[in-house]
């Protein structure tokens, strides 16, 4: 897929947004209530104790709003074709994307960007790097940010990705579309108040403490970050290539209703 | 006669997709798991046996019984309703002489019944002792479910005018989460937060049902008071629903019909 062809997808994204304004601003708003109420909570723990899992108040609003800007991120590019795929297999949609001389996969993930969560970005972004300043790092520690960054984001994206596929297969598993949400969320807290053998499986296995202890961790220790990138990068790669396969092997089983 | 039939389809259908059920189960789970986890570490951290006065035995009772609830308490009657607006199947609905609100409830209160059941159970074994109070907890139960139904329900008429829904899903699960005490008993929160948020819905199904299903009959005033509450709110709910459905009506245009 091209850069002009993807350009095109983004302009026509972008009008829809500013077509359904009353959706687009409700979706922005929603996003910054959920923001709002995960640090209001976390307002709440931190009034009990100074320090939780090892991170102190601070280290743990970088933790929300790192991984809320991972998240946010991988709405913003993928979260629409995510959010269609069921109904278009069902309605026989995936004909029409079939007939073009496209990789189908790519196509598909990336036809649709979410506009309003590009807004959200836009305050998380700043206020996570700000949140970042007040600890004294080396362009190394902002490297290393960025590709646990970056990484987070297909993580999510490969996770959400495999699990939509599956509609491929299965319809009406409507619950199985809010896991990938609901793990992450599960992992949202400081990695040291998990126990151990957990700590060890959403460590590897499901790299998910990673995804949102990553960031936060280069603050504390960066060879610890180190260490927990290198999971993830592995498991994201697997996913990949995994969502990859189940696509290719989908489409093959996909018959068109249409 | 026609909801009833409609209560059996829901809990036939919900013994068709197990997987659903299942699913759902676990990642209800997960969230009970993290908020226990989390408190833990905070006595822990704080070196105290009671914080606010929860000694940790008794957060743990609060964290899984609000857990346990919001195996109940899900979005489905939200999201049915919108993909009923949204395919343009609400039509085939419109034409039949169904009360669209209470075919929702009865499909919901189906789809729950095992939960439903065990939930009552819960409470006579935990509020044994206690006669009529148990009996009135058991009411105040029941009426919780149906608020749930009404604010999912009051949600999905959204439908008629958002063109995405998905962006509900996690605003109302962290609302859920932080108003309906699942994260915290919101008595922890400052006075002002407390006050402001024990009336509300979220609050009333949730976080003071359990507060009422622990303390008893220590407190029949408050219970009397809980269950008013969430009368007054139903009725208030069902009137805004009524009157969001068929101001939105006007703006549905019948596509798929």
């Amino acid at each position: 897929m091209s850069f002009r062809l993807y350009g095109v997808l983004a302009q026509q994204s972008f009008k829809t947004f500013l077509t359904y304004r009353m959706t687009s601003v409700l979706v922005v708003l929603f996003g910054f209530m959920f923001t709002a109420i995960e640090i209001a909570a976390g307002f709440v723990y931190y009034s009990f104790a100074h320090r939780i899992g090892g991170l102190n108040f601070l280290q743990y609003e970088i933790l929300i709003m790192s991984l809320t800007s991972i998240t946010t991120t991988y709405q913003f590019l993928f979260v629409g074709a995510h959010e269609s795929l069921a109904g278009d297999l069902i309605e026989g949609n995936l004909d029409y994307l079939f007939l073009r001389p496209l990789p189908s996969y790519w196509y598909y993930a990336l036809r649709q960007l979410d506009f309003p969560s590009g807004v959200n970005l836009l305050v998380y972004m700043p206020v996570t790097v700000f949140l970042l300043t007040r600890f004294p790092l080396s362009w190394s520690a902002w490297g290393l940010i960025f590709v646990i960054y970056v990484v987070g984001v297909l993580f999510v994206f490969a996770l959400n990705q495999i699990v939509v596929e599956i509609s491929f297969w299965y319809d009406n598993l409507t619950a199985l579309n809010g896991v990938p949400e609901d793990v992450i969320s599960a992992a949202s807290r400081p990695a040291r108040i998990y126990p151990r053998w957990l700590q060890l499986i959403l460590s590897t296995i499901l790299p998910v403490l990673a995804l949102s202890n990553g960031i936060v961790t280069v603050t504390v220790k960066q060879s610890t970050a180190v260490r927990m990138l290198i999971p993830l990068v592995i498991v994201t790669v697997l996913l990949l290539v995994f969502s990859f396969y189940l696509w290719q092997r989908g489409t093959r089983h996909y018959v068109s209703a249409n | 006669m026609k909801y009833v039939s409609n209560l059996v389809l829901g809990f036939q259908n919900s013994l068709v997709y197990r997987a659903n059920f299942f699913i759902s189960l676990v990642t209800r789970l997960l969230q009970v798991g993290l908020s226990l986890l989390m408190w833990r570490a905070l006595y822990l951290e704080s070196g105290q046996n009671t914080i606010h006065g929860y000694s940790q035995t008794h957060m743990m009772q609060y964290l899984i019984l609000t857990g346990l609830l919001s195996l109940i308490f899900t979005f489905e009657p939200l999201f049915r309703l919108a993909r009923q607006i949204k395919t343009g199947k609400i039509s085939t609905l419109l034409l039949r002489p169904i009360n669209l609100n209470l075919e929702s409830l009865s499909n919901f209160v189906g789809a729950k019944l095992v939960l439903i059941i065990l939930l009552g159970v819960l409470i006579v074994v935990l509020t044994s002792g206690q006669g009529f109070s148990t009996i009135l907890i058991l009411l105040y139960a029941l009426v919780s479910i149906a608020l749930w139904h009404q604010i999912m329900f009051l949600l999905g008429t959204l439908a008629f005018w958002l063109v995405q829904m998905w962006p509900l899903r996690p605003v109302i699960s962290a609302l859920y989460l932080f108003c309906g005490g699942l994260l915290f008993p919101l008595d922890v929160l400052p006075t002002w937060a407390y006050q402001g948020l024990r009336f509300s819905p979220l609050a009333l199904v949730s976080s003071d049902l359990v507060q009422t299903v622990l303390q008893g009959s220590r407190q029949p005033q408050l219970l009397f008071l809980y269950l008013g509450l969430t009368v007054v709110w139903l009725i208030a709910l069902v009137g805004l629903s009524r009157w969001l459905f068929r101001v939105g009506l006007h703006k549905f245009e019948g596509v798929g019909v």
